[in-house]
């Protein structure tokens, strides 16, 4: 029986680099999953963006987090989605994205992400991208400093 | 540093393959006419099984997602969950109840293309030693949103062989065509 959970892209960064884009993908799939790991930032401290299609509008989330003092919720209505609080730029997160029928042209795309930091934070999110497009191209970005290099990024088709 | 995916696809051809560990059981077909999914005659030859899920209902009213194994609708099951709505963060339980469930996880018919997810796991579903846990990640961003972490149990030692996803609305109230339910099973 063929794998129903494909490995698309794998890329781990040999310099550092503000923006990792995954460009052409494939439409043949159901669901999209990113994992991010060993995720760190230099030189200092940067929140992760992730866009779709280049496009800087429609995004709209709600916010889950856990910081060992308190756990807080937070709604987020803007042009990208992101995260709480900065990715450090010591120790080291991981982040796992999914989008679900991320090529469907009849529905607004729903992501749940999750990123864990073992030093800050635990966050959960859903997010949702007004926009009935397929979804071709993932941004992931910063707005200040840089992926430090070594961090990983992976990209999984899953059929359905 | 762009990612080209189909120039990487092409350089990683030729190598070994793995043998495949995460299998597509089914995807439901969605009628539009049915308040109820239903997986039947599972197979048992995997460890665990995850459902991946996009959820619309076509009334006016956001719902909230029910599963019940083996047509089991007696006080079997119990949930807990941890929901952050945009304001604050509370944690729930249930005990003693006829289904899992999770609230505000499936959308309402109002705004077109609008739909609520869940990424579901049912761990050792097979065993005939273990009551049967379930734990998931919701999201939903309708007029009520949230992010909801869920745990489940069905106090019965029974394999799973059949799984109902349904919901709390009425039996008129079906997930809209626009929905999708796909079980797969994760070898171990």
């Amino acid at each position: 029986m063929a794998d129903d959970y494909v490995a698309l892209a794998n890329v781990t960064l040999s310099a550092s680099a503000t923006t990792v884009t995954f460009s052409s993908i494939s439409g043949s799939y159901r669901d999209l999953v990113f994992v991010a790991s060993d995720l760190k930032t230099t030189p200092n401290a940067g929140n992760i963006n992730i866009r779709f299609n280049g496009t800087t509008t429609e995004y709209r989330g709600v916010r889950m987090t856990g910081d060992g003092s308190a756990a807080q919720s937070a709604t987020d209505g803007t042009d990208r989605i992101n995260k709480a609080a900065n990715t450090p730029n010591a120790g080291s997160e991981m982040l796992i994205l999914h989008i679900f029928d991320y090529a469907q042209t009849n529905k607004h795309k729903l992501c749940l992400l999750r990123t864990d930091n073992a030093t800050t934070r635990t966050e959960t999110a859903v997010w949702r991208w007004v926009n009935t497009a397929a979804i071709t191209q993932v941004q992931f970005f910063l707005s200040a400093n840089s992926y430090a290099s070594g961090t990983t990024f992976a990209l999984y088709g899953i059929r359905a | 540093m762009l990612i080209p995916l189909g120039i990487l696809a092409v350089a990683g051809a030729g190598g070994a393959a793995a043998t495949p560990a995460y299998d597509l059981i089914a995807t439901a077909t969605v009628s539009g006419s049915s308040k109820n999914i239903d997986f039947t005659s599972i197979p048992q030859d995997y460890k665990h099984l995850q459902i991946r899920f996009v959820a619309k209902v076509t009334t006016t009213t956001q719902r909230n997602i029910q599963f019940q194994f083996n047509g089991i609708t007696t006080t079997s099951y119990a949930a807990h969950r941890l929901i952050g709505n945009g304001t604050t963060v509370t944690s729930t339980a249930s005990t003693t109840i006829d289904n899992i469930e999770v609230p505000n996880t499936i959308a309402r018919s109002t705004t077109a293309g609008l739909v609520g997810a869940g990424i579901v796991d049912i761990l050792d579903y097979a065993s005939t030693s273990k009551n049967t846990t379930l734990r998931g990640l919701f999201g939903l961003h309708d007029s009520t949103n949230q992010v909801t972490l869920a745990s489940g149990l069905f106090n019965n030692t029974a394999a799973i062989s059949s799984i109902r996803i349904t919901h709390n609305g009425g039996t008129t109230d079906y997930f809209d065509t626009i929905s999708r339910f796909s079980l797969y099973g994760i070898k171990g």
